[in-house]
Order: structure tokens, then C-alpha cells, then sequence
């Protein structure tokens, strides 16, 4: 298993690389040109030329991105063009946010989609199960953003129960927001749930275990839903992943500085170096979501873990048939 | 192994249930957070409205007035940072500030300015003729400033509140100049000992202190007890960043922001019928147009550029574009009626289709021939008069492919000379020779960088040095009247700004060229 980890880990070098080069290369085509962004219409030709010139923009393609994978080893990610501070200063400073409204989101859509869509599947054909199905379908069907919006006119301006937008009155801000996403992937995950829960109790070794007298909640949650977690792990893995690059949408209705802002912003600023740090950041970590998914396999299901710390068995074996020859 | 998992898995997720509960909601930002600051009744004494909340659509990344070029950063600064002279609200004249009154020369080279005495830096320390000549010979060094201070030779201080300003030629509407943003006056001492460009300068002697600046939040501002003028109505400045537009209608309507500009016709009724909200209205210096990239065919052509200009339905655009919250421009100029420059030998192009296909005859271009791009701004107008533009030339048969880019990268393309047509909007500067270099001026002006009238930079430049109002007048109204004759760019229409507020706020009075106003001199009505 430890072999297997340190693998993985070892695999994300050459894949971030790759990864960053290519961004490098994409984001570098633009026409930017930062000194004229910084120092405004009014300063000379030779001045931006200058400014430019000081931030390498004049080296070759190769040399920047090979300048840059140094800074990287270095932690230096470089300084935002637009906010003229060190990138990863940005960066965390807005990585809270993200990471709040997506523990958040998480949280409650994995609450309210597991247990609604394992009760939908147990009691399959009751009302409970219809309306649950009805509510997850007009749930995928509405777009994010239209929700907020109506969120927020409801309970925000019409009742004035939470603020509308911003993050500056403490608990009450991350209501709405929270409430918002984690509604929309509650749909999605009670539909997943409820499908591989309804294949799972079908199986002859719940009938089995039906049969030996085990009761229903302890067959319901120990044996059935243990087996319909691994396309669950699958799927939260992915929402976290997405979540994590920041919830445009959400960050945008309701003004959180998250991290989805951030790059649409210094995207449409042309400020590579920010544009850069942050997908990069954002692979990283989705690298080290999947490398945290195939963990909770293992964890999940024994025959996983068996295959994962497997190669030791099979060459051990090896070894000794060779020395008995 | 599988249970120290499911553990971590468990305590994972009470932490990610627990983080909402959290009150603390400050980043760590540029500097010491803050976020909203709300006094107490006890602590505000009897004010009902000590916190004035305005809002703001994308980070502040500086305020240094010889370092920023952004209008939210202006409008910003200048409660922190005063200049000699300012402008007196909506009318284009200047009035004293830090300085009490003035002399010019008869030549026009020397100006003597007398300071205005009990004046104290945010920290305490006195403000002197040290700190004016300190910082007129930074605006000089400085390059988002070192053009515009190019003209001063000299600044002097004759003794602690006397300073002398010689020119390196008689600069006509000098004292309107100074009243501008980059000549806010900075603390020799705190740029000294601190930098340039950093929270920690950002010491002024106007009526609110900088607090703190937030990434992703927004900046806050305290009153300056001790203003000279006066200790300002409200005791906290809170510009909360938010960019989408109807999230910030939301927050008006709720109470969360007291001020914000409302930009569609609909959301203007809306606020107006909304009980205690009301509109500010008020037409704006400041013009639509379309800017031609005259070093390349087909735009270097005068009749193409005409018949463009013919082919746009102006008023019909204020409602279909503009939403009725713009004024159709009259004359082919962005001058407004009283500025320098304009009069009425200035040609119209007024919407005639038949007009348009006329000067596309005598154009001679083919058919092929007459194609371009416009660059548009993806946010504002940019998607509507984009659509609009498109629509009026398929009418004359001119094709035009539509490139959208965001605000900034289109300024950017445009001075870069990337653009075949461009859609912008400017404010005009309220006085000359600014005014004309901004617009008109080969290589550096807005429309006029790559013009191909012959000799007209050299005109500008000898208006901007005739002192003589008359002469320099007539000069600028000629210049005028060639640029409008050569369809140098289309002016469209002129902005009308509403700003929604509730009917307590008093005492605004925008300068419609700069946008801007002094909020010491606003109140809450009790």
C-alpha cells in the first residue's frame, strides 16, 4: 500500500510538468502586455518597455517556462501582473473561501443526498421515493445561478433573514451559498445513491442475509450501502474536485473571493502569472483528491486493497519458487 | 488501517459541518483586515447613518495618485489625498484645497501658490511646501505621470507655505490641471520612509484615513478627526467589492450598499418607485465611439469611414443599446458644449442609409474589400453595441466580425494598435491641452494614434503652448472641425449616469467629467 502511494505520488511530477507547460505555452500566446496595464496610457513607449522587460516578458518561450519550473521548486510562483504581489500570497488568501464553501456545499449534499437516496431506494415506489425522484430531477434541471437568485430575492430581500452577497456578517453569509450548491449536488447524488442501492439490495447475498434474520437497518447500512459506496467515492471525488476550482457562479452572485473569481478574472486581465499559479494549484490538487479517492477504495473494498498491496505478495512469491527452484 | 481511515473520514467531515460556524470571515489580506466596521449608537454619538457603505467592481490594487490609472481607485483616493486645487463639483473651474489662492505670472511661467496653514498629514506630522515640491518632483519621475509633469521645470518652496512652480513653457489652463487626480499632494515623509505604492503611504491629509484593503472584499476608510475642513459626517468608508451588477442592486435595495449606479432603464424606475430609494441623474462628459485603426486598409479610407458614420442610427441606438440611458451625440465630436475645441463648424453625420452607400461608391472599394473587426468589451454595452454595429453595416453590406475581449485587455489592444475598430467610452478632461493630447494626439491619443491628417500633432502642440485663451481657442475649434471632416472615429452617444441612493443620502455633486465627489461633503438626513 505504501509502495502504491508513493507510486502515485511520484507519477503527479511528470503529469504537473506537462501540465504546466502546457497552460505556460497557451496562456503565453496572449498579446499582454502588463506595463501598459500597470502604468496606464499616459507613460512613454520606453517606460513600458521597461516595466516589460524587467518582468522577462522579452526571453523566449523556453526560457520563461524554464525560469518559471525553477521558481517553482523555489515556492516562487511568481508576481500577479495586475495585483503586483507574489501569486501565492493571492492565492491563499482566497483559498479559504473555496474551501469553505465547498466543505460546506459537501457537506450538505452528501447528508441530504445519501440518506434520501438510500430511504428512496429501501422504500422504492412510496411516496417518500417519488417525491424524492421528482425533487432531484427539478433540482438538475434548475441552473445553479437561477436558484441563488431566487434565494436570494426570497429570503434575502423579501424577508431579510441573510445577506445578499459578501462575506463580512460572520455564519449568516455562507447560508445561501452553501445552501445553494449543496441542494444542486444533493439532486445528484440522491440519483446516484438510489441507483446503486437499488442494484445492490438486489444481489442474492442481501436475500442471503435477509434470510439469516440480520435486521434491515444493519443490512441496509452495513452490507448494502457499503457495496454502493464506490461509485459514491467516484463521483464525490470529482464534486470536490470541481468545487475546489471554484464555484464561478456561486462566487459571483453572492461576491465570495474564492478561487473561481480569482482565475476568470486574471484570465480576462491577461495576468498569466496568476492564471498559471492557480491552475496549477488547482491540478495539484485534484491529482491529490483521485490519489484520496483510490485510498478510500482500499479502505472500502478489501479486493482493492488486496490488488493494491498485491505486487509484494505475487514477486515474494516468485522469489521463493525460484530459490527452492 | 481501514478504521483509521474511516476515522480521519469522520473527522473530516465534522470539521467541514463546523467551519460554517465560524464568526471570523477576514482573510488575510494586504494589510490588517477589518471588513465592516459599524460603530454603535454609544460609540457614534447621535448619528443615525455613521457608516456609509459604497461598493466597488474590482480590486483595488493601488492607491497611490502617481501610481494608479483606474477611475475606482481615483475616486477613491481623493478622499484621502487632496491637491492644491480642486474642482469646484459640477462646474469646470477650480477652487483652493491645500493652497488658499494664487499668482500667475504675466508670461504665464511662474505660479506662486500660499499654502493653507494648520493643515496635518493623517499622522500628525505638518503639512509644508516641502511636501508639494516633494511630490511635484515625483509626479515628474514617476511613469504613469512623468508626461502630464514634463511641462513644470521647477517647483520651489519660497518658505513652509509658499511654493513656486516655474514651467518649462506658459501652460495654458495649468491651475485646471492640478485639480486632476495624479497631483494629489503625498507625504514626503511617509513615501521617504515607507515606498512607493504600498498601504503604508497611503498617509493624506484629506478627511478619511486608509484603513485596510482586502482582496476579494473590498477597502475600508475612517474619518479624519482632525480635517481641516472639518470632521467629516460618516465615520467609516466600507467599499465592498462587488462586481456582478444585479447582485449589487440587491444590496442597494437591502440596505448593504447606500449608493451604486443603476444601469439599465428598468432597474432606474424600479428604484425610483421603491419607497424611500431615489435616482441621481446626470448626462456625463463622457462619449461612446468607435475608434478606426487609420494605418490599414479598409479603415484608412475617409469614405468608408463616413459611410460608417452615416450608416449608425444614433438616437435609435440610445434606446435599443443604451436603454434611453444615454443622449444621442450631435455633432462628430465627444466635446460637450462648452468645453475647448468645440463650435459649429464641426460636421454632423446624421443616420442616412443612402448617404452611406454613397460614400461607400465613392469609397471604391469592392465588395471583398469592405470587411473589418470591431473589438467590444464583454461586460457594459460592449455584447449590445457589438450586436447594433453588426446589424447597421450587414445594412450597407459591409461585413464585420465581432472580437470580444474583457474591458482592460481591449484598452490594452487599442493603445497596442491591435484593432482594426474598437468600441470604447471616455471621459474628456475638462480642460486643454490634456484634452486633445488624450484624443487627437499621434501616437499617444485614444482615437487619433494612428490618424493620417497631416501636420496634426503639430497643431496640437502648438495650441497646447498658446497661452492666449482667444488664439488657443481657435485653434482647438479648427483642429476640431479636421477631425470631424476626416471622420477620424464616430462619437455615438453621450452617458447618462443615474446613481440610486436613498433619499437621506445629501449633499452629492459629481463632476460629470471626473465622476467623482468629495464625500466629506455628503450627509444622512436625521
Amino acid at each position: 500500500m505504501i509502495r502504491f502511494i508513493i507510486k502515485r505520488l511520484l507519477t503527479i511530477i511528470p503529469m504537473m510538468l506537462v501540465i504546466i507547460f502546457i497552460v505556460f505555452a497557451l496562456v503565453s500566446m496572449s498579446k499582454v502586455d502588463p506595463g501598459r496595464m500597470k502604468l496606464g496610457a499616459d507613460a512613454s513607449e520606453e517606460d513600458v518597455y521597461a516595466y516589460n522587460e524587467s518582468l522577462g516578458l522579452h526571453d523566449p518561450l523556453i526560457v520563461r517556462y524554464g525560469k518559471y519550473v525553477v521558481g517553482i521548486l523555489k515556492g516562487d510562483f511568481g508576481v500577479s501582473y495586475y495585483y503586483n504581489e507574489p501569486v501565492m500570497d493571492i492565492i491563499m488568501g482566497r483559498w479559504p473561501y473555496t474551501i469553505k464553501l465547498t466543505l460546506l456545499s459537501m457537506a450538505i449534499a452528501l447528508a441530504a443526498g445519501i440518506s434520501l437516496g438510500v430511504l428512496s431506494a429501501v422504500k422504492q415506489y412510496s411516496i417518500l421515493d417519488r417525491i424524492a425522484t421528482v425533487a432531484s430531477m427539478l433540482l438538475s434541471a434548475v441552473p445553479t445561478f437561477c436558484m441563488a437568485a431566487l434565494l436570494v430575492l426570497t429570503f434575502s430581500y423579501k424577508f431579510g433573514l441573510v445577506p445578499a452577497s459578501g462575506v463580512t456578517n460572520g455564519w449568516k453569509s455562507w447560508i445561501l451559498p452553501a445552501i445553494t450548491l449543496g441542494i444542486s449536488y444533493s439532486a445528484q447524488f440522491l440519483r446516484f445513491t438510489r441507483s446503486t442501492m437499488l442494484d445492490t439490495t438486489r444481489q442474492d447475498y442481501i436475500r442471503t442475509a435477509r434470510a439469516k434474520g440480520v435486521a434491515e437497518r444493519t443490512m441496509v447500512w452495513r452490507h448494502a450501502f457499503r457495496n454502493a459506496l464506490l461509485p459514491l467515492i467516484t463521483i464525490s471525488g470529482t464534486t470536490m474536485g470541481a468545487l475546489l476550482g471554484g464555484a464561478v457562479a456561486m462566487e459571483k452572485v453572492f461576491v465570495i473571493p474564492g478561487l473561481g473569481t480569482l482565475v476568470q478574472d486574471a484570465l480576462n486581465r491577461n495576468d498569466v502569472p496568476l492564471v498559471i499559479g492557480a491552475i496549477t494549484l488547482m491540478a495539484f490538487t485534484f491529482m491529490m483528491i483521485m490519489l484520496v479517492v483510490d485510498l478510500l477504495y482500499a479502505a472500502v473494498d478489501p479486493r482493492i486493497r488486496a490488488k493494491y498491496s498485491g505486487g509484494k505478495v505475487r514477486k515474494t512469491a516468485k522469489k521463493e519458487t525460484a530459490h527452492n527452484g | 488501517m481501514k478504521k483509521a481511515i474511516s476515522l480521519f473520514l469522520t473527522l473530516a467531515l465534522c470539521m467541514g459541518l463546523l467551519a460554517g460556524c465560524s464568526n471570523s470571515s477576514e482573510p488575510s489580506g494586504s494589510s490588517t483586515p477589518s471588513g465592516s466596521v459599524e460603530p454603535t449608537g454609544s460609540q457614534s454619538g447621535e448619528k443615525l447613518h455613521p457608516t456609509l457603505n459604497l461598493r466597488i467592481t474590482s480590486d483595488i490594487t493601488s492607491l497611490d495618485p502617481q501610481v494608479t490609472t483606474v477611475n475606482e481607485e481615483y475616486c477613491m483616493f481623493v478622499q484621502i489625498f487632496e491637491g492644491l486645487v480642486k474642482f469646484n463639483g459640477t462646474k469646470f473651474e477650480a477652487v483652493p484645497l491645500l493652497a488658499t489662492d494664487w499668482t500667475i505670472s504675466d508670461d504665464g511661467l511662474e505660479y506662486v501658490f500660499n499654502l493653507r496653514e494648520g493643515v496635518k498629514w493623517h499622522d500628525g506630522s505638518d503639512f509644508t511646501a516641502d511636501d508639494v515640491v516633494f511630490t511635484m518632483n515625483r509626479a515628474k519621475e514617476m511613469p504613469s505621470t512623468k508626461s502630464k509633469a514634463a511641462v513644470i521645470k521647477s517647483a520651489e518652496a519660497l518658505d513652509e507655505h509658499t511654493v513656486k512652480l516655474t514651467l518649462e513653457y506658459a501652460y495654458p489652463n495649468f491651475i485646471l490641471q492640478l485639480a486632476s487626480y495624479p497631483w494629489c499632494i503625498v507625504s514626503k515623509n511617509a513615501v521617504e520612509t515607507y515606498g512607493d505604492d504600498n498601504d503604508q503611504m497611503l498617509i493624506g491629509t484629506g478627511a478619511y484615513k486608509f484603513v485596510s484593503n482586502t482582496t476579494g472584499v473590498g477597502v475600508t476608510l475612517e474619518s479624519n478627526k482632525d480635517y481641516w475642513g472639518g470632521e467629516p459626517y460618516f465615520e467609516t468608508i466600507n467599499y465592498k467589492l462587488i462586481p456582478d451588477n444585479n447582485t449589487a442592486l440587491t444590496a442597494l435595495l437591502n440596505g448593504e450598499i447606500d449608493l451604486d449606479q443603476v444601469t439599465t432603464a428598468l432597474d432606474v424606475d424600479y428604484v425610483n418607485n421603491t419607497d424611500g430609494m431615489t435616482v441621481h441623474s446626470f448626462q456625463r462628459t463622457a462619449a461612446y465611439f468607435i475608434a478606426f485603426n487609420q494605418a490599414e486598409a479598409p479603415l484608412n479610407n475617409e469614405y468608408f469611414r463616413k459611410a460608417i458614420a452615416y450608416a449608425i442610427d444614433k438616437e435609435a441606438w440610445c434606446s435599443l443599446v443604451w436603454n434611453d440611458l444615454a443622449v444621442p451625440v450631435t455633432k462628430n465630436t465627444m466635446l460637450s458644449e462648452g468645453e475647448e475645441g468645440y463650435c459649429d463648424a464641426i460636421p454632423t453625420y446624421d443616420y442616412n442609409i443612402e448617404k452611406a452607400k454613397e460614400m461607400l461608391e465613392l469609397s471604391g472599394l469592392s465588395q471583398d474589400e469592405m470587411s473589418f473587426s470591431l473589438t467590444v468589451s464583454t461586460s457594459g454595452y460592449g455584447p449590445a453595441l457589438g450586436a447594433a454595429f453588426k446589424e447597421a453595416m450587414e445594412a450597407i453590406g459591409v461585413n464585420v466580425t465581432l472580437n470580444s475581449l474583457e474591458s482592460g485587455a481591449v484598452k490594452t489592444a487599442l493603445f497596442a494598435g491591435d484593432i482594426e475598430a474598437c468600441a470604447w467610452n471616455l471621459a474628456s478632461i475638462p480642460y486643454n491641452p490634456a484634452l486633445f493630447y488624450k484624443l487627437y494626439y499621434k501616437p499617444t491619443g485614444y482615437v487619433g494614434r494612428n490618424n493620417t491628417i497631416e501636420g496634426l500633432s503639430e497643431k496640437i502642440d502648438e495650441a497646447g503652448q498658446t497661452y492666449d485663451d482667444a488664439t488657443r481657442i481657435a485653434m482647438y475649434e479648427d483642429i476640431s472641425t479636421q477631425v470631424g471632416e476626416s471622420c477620424m472615429y464616430v462619437p455615438i452617444a453621450y452617458q447618462m449616469m443615474n446613481y440610486g441612493c436613498s433619499e437621506n443620502l445629501q449633499g452629492m455633486a459629481w463632476c460629470p467629467s471626473i465622476l467623482s465627489d468629495y464625500i466629506c461633503n455628503w450627509s444622512w438626513a436625521e
